[in-house]
């Protein structure tokens, strides 16, 4: 068996090496953020040295090692994604296998092995890189940073490892290779009705904590603030699920009145397959959400007290690990437009051959990105910022400044997230260019 | 009005066309036939403005196709043309009536104005009940009588077809070579099908036959110098599709 599942392995094309690659380069980001992150908080030393802050003040850096905890999120939607690229290849190849016998679990095993594999490799690359800092700070600065036991980069390891291996398994769910040798996908799950729930759920138990603060009937003054906290992450979870339901509404919606082809074609894309855009968009959507809602506390926060260096620092940090989210989920997004073309390869290529300008199929790339994530983003933004304000609006210093503050960050962020993921579509462009050859159009 | 002289195309060492000479007339029904591989599609792709030849010219009116920038044949391909492949072409997302107001849409006709010109092209290639479904819902045949009506609904000059029934069993190709040259010779557009069926190429007025990227033999259908019979095919000629 281990023969038939390493087989796969050798002989790869380049799009499946670079699967590959990126699989390993996604591993090695998300070990060493979360081998970061349990450093942060495993630790901590007391020196005068003010350039240290991060590891003697309590509270940035259980910031710090929450962001950075964070971000492993995007790093692991980016080696999803990095695992979807050039599927097809390796369909055809399963495929293969089924005809020569092989069960589907066994086919499936082959995705796991190649998942499992990349994991370990780009997985101990990022856990040595952790180890070199250490070693690095702990040796420029005279001891003060003390020396890791490995323990904690096995174990962040081990994690990702395991991790990726299940989603490898996962994956090869949706994917149904005929004894025949036909390869079909499953049906395309539509947006489900529990994806609302969580929503409704969510803002319950924040209204809830909200209203019933001081007196709430369960676990005396902790359940208000347990509530919303529950009600907080509900939401959050719904609201990356009913993605799907707005993108669709939307692409709908904009299908049905435009006299444009370019956004007929998008919107209809889209609209076919909503989940895949939230899916993609699921980073950019999260960091629009806390980047807004970041940008409400910091308004209040800096309105009150001041530019004091230590908050400074701290969401600067903030800031860049939010930019660095971005565009990571950015190359998620790219995978998506680059798969989605490799789909389309055929009717685009029919379409150019029939004198419908290349700029004109460009244009579709573009407004697919603007319908799925405009509405997305727009939602996230509101619901961080505001998120932010109901639940502290009663404490000190919301002036009208950090209000005005709020929503100018606000919209700055939606504007960002939706500018990525409309500048992502502008440079697969050049996959385009390569679809629409007339190659494409040969029968056989 | 279309003509085509000492086309050469190479593909890496395979030479696909080697010194091709053809002429279309205004109206006309032409097969090109021959065996697999011998340069058909490359024939069609090059007439049609799709790749550039290497060496030899391209004319449609006497005007120069060839040597035209991508831009420029884009352009006349959008105003003269229309082509019909042998599968995939329509966009699975858009429903059959969408598909075929497409290019409509991209000659910035309105919105409506273009659905209802699609509509009634598919009513007229007998698919007006497909009009709502998505091509995926579609059998071969209804399929291919969309891509039809999407070529013809620009109104070209020319329609090229590329083994428009090479996907379908014979029935569901006789009905849509049925449409494409019935509503070819009533709105007397020139057709250009790329075939290797006899019974497909006895619809043509005209056959050009090519082996090895060079024409082994012209003919009117019925005395083909492929050898190629036309029995058993429907009618050829004018009068016969309607
Ligand atoms: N893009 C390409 N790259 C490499 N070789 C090509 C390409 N296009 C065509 N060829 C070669 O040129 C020759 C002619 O190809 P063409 O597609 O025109 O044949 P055809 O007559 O249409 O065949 P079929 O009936 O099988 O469709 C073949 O030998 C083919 O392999
Ligand atoms: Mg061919």
């Amino acid at each position: 068996m281990i023969t038939v599942i390493r087989m796969p392995v050798r002989g790869r094309s380049a799009p499946e090496r670079a699967r590959a690659r990126l699989m390993s380069v996604g591993a090695a980001l998300a070990t060493f953020l979360l081998c970061a992150a349990v450093t942060l908080v495993s630790f901590r030393i007391d020196t005068p040295d003010d350039r240290l802050w991060m590891f003697t003040e309590r509270e940035p850096r259980l910031v710090v090692a929450l962001t950075l905890a964070l971000l492993v999120v995007p790093a692991a939607v980016f080696t999803y994604q990095a695992s979807r690229l050039a599927t097809a290849t390796r369909e055809r190849r399963l495929a293969a296998l089924r005809l020569a016998g092989a069960t589907p679990y066994e086919t499936r095993l082959i995705g796991a092995y190649e998942a499992g594999r990349q994991a370990l490799l780009g997985g101990s690359l990022g856990g040595v890189a952790h180890l070199a800092v250490n070693v690095v700070l702990w040796w420029s600065l005279d001891g003060v940073v003390p020396l890791l036991s490995p323990v904690w980069t096995l174990a962040a390891l081990a994690a990702v490892v395991l991790a990726e291996v299940w989603s490898g398994l996962a994956a090869g769910r949706h994917v149904v290779a005929s004894p025949l040798g036909l390869v079909r996908r499953a049906r395309l799950r539509g947006p489900r009705a529990v994806d609302l729930l969580l929503v409704a759920l969510g803002v319950a138990l924040l209204a809830a904590g909200l209203i019933g603060k001081g007196r709430f009937p369960v676990l005396g003054k902790y359940g208000a603030a347990l509530s919303m906290t529950a009600g907080m992450v509900l939401l959050l979870f719904g609201l990356v699920l009913a993605a799907t339901w707005l993108i669709r509404a939307v692409a709908r919606r904009a299908g049905r009145v435009t006299a444009a082809p370019e956004t007929l074609l998008a919107a209809r894309i889209v609209q076919a397959d909503p989940r895949a855009w939230a899916r993609a968009l699921t980073v950019v959507g999260l960091t629009v959400f806390f980047g807004s809602g970041i940008g409400a506390q910091q308004g209040n926060v800096l309105l009150r007290t001041g530019l004091q260096p230590p908050y400074l620092t701290a969401y600067l940090l903030i800031d860049l690990a939010l930019l660095l989210a971005l565009v990571t989920s950015a190359a998620a997004l790219v995978v998506h437009q680059a798969e989605e073309l490799l789909d389309h390869r055929r009717s685009f290529a029919a379409l150019a051959a029939s004198g419908v300008p290349a700029t004109a199929l460009g244009r579709v790339l573009t407004r697919q990105a603007l319908i799925a994530a405009s509405p997305v983003c727009v939602v996230a933004a509101v619901a961080g910022a505001g998120l932010v304000i109901l639940t502290g609006a009663d404490a000190p210093g919301w002036s009208p400044g950090a209000f005005a503050f709020t929503a100018v960050r606000a919209a700055v962020m939606a504007g960002i997230g939706v500018l990525a993921a409309v500048l992502v579509a502008r440079a697969s462009r050049r996959i385009l260019r390569e679809a629409l050859r007339p190659e494409e159009l040969r029968t056989g | 009005m279309l003509e085509a002289r000492a086309l050469r195309k190479a593909f890496g060492r395979t030479t696909a066309l080697d010194g091709v000479s053809a002429e279309i007339g205004e109206g006309e029904i032409i097969a090109i036939t021959g065996p697999s591989g011998s340069g058909k599609s490359t024939l069609l792709h090059c007439l049609a403005g799709i790749i550039r030849p290497e060496a030899g010219e391209v004319r449609l009116d006497g005007r120069r196709v060839d040597t035209l920038d991508e831009d420029d044949r884009t352009r006349l391909r959008r105003e003269n043309f229309g082509i019909v492949f042998q599968f995939g072409q329509l966009v699975p997302e858009l429903s059959a009536v969408e598909n075929v107001a497409l290019p409509l849409l991209f000659n910035r006709h309105g919105r409506r104005e273009s659905l209802r010109t699609a509509r009634s092209w598919l009513e007229r290639l007998d698919t007006a009940d497909c009009a709502d479904h998505l091509p995926g819902e579609l059998s071969g045949g209804q399929l291919q009588r969309v891509a039809v009506a999407r070529a013809l609904a620009v109104g070209p000059r020319v329609v090229f077809a590329d083994e428009p029934t090479g996907a379908l069993d014979s029935l569901a190709g006789e009905q849509v070579m049925d449409t494409l040259v019935g509503t070819a010779r009533e709105s007397r557009t020139t057709l250009v099908i790329v075939t290797h069926d006899n019974r497909v190429a006895a619809y043509a007025d005209r056959e050009i036959v090519l082996r090895d990227g060079t024409v082994a033999g012209a003919s009117t259908v019925g005395t083909s110098t492929a050898g190629a019979p036309a029995a058993g095919a429907p009618a050829a000629g004018g009068e016969a599709t309607t």
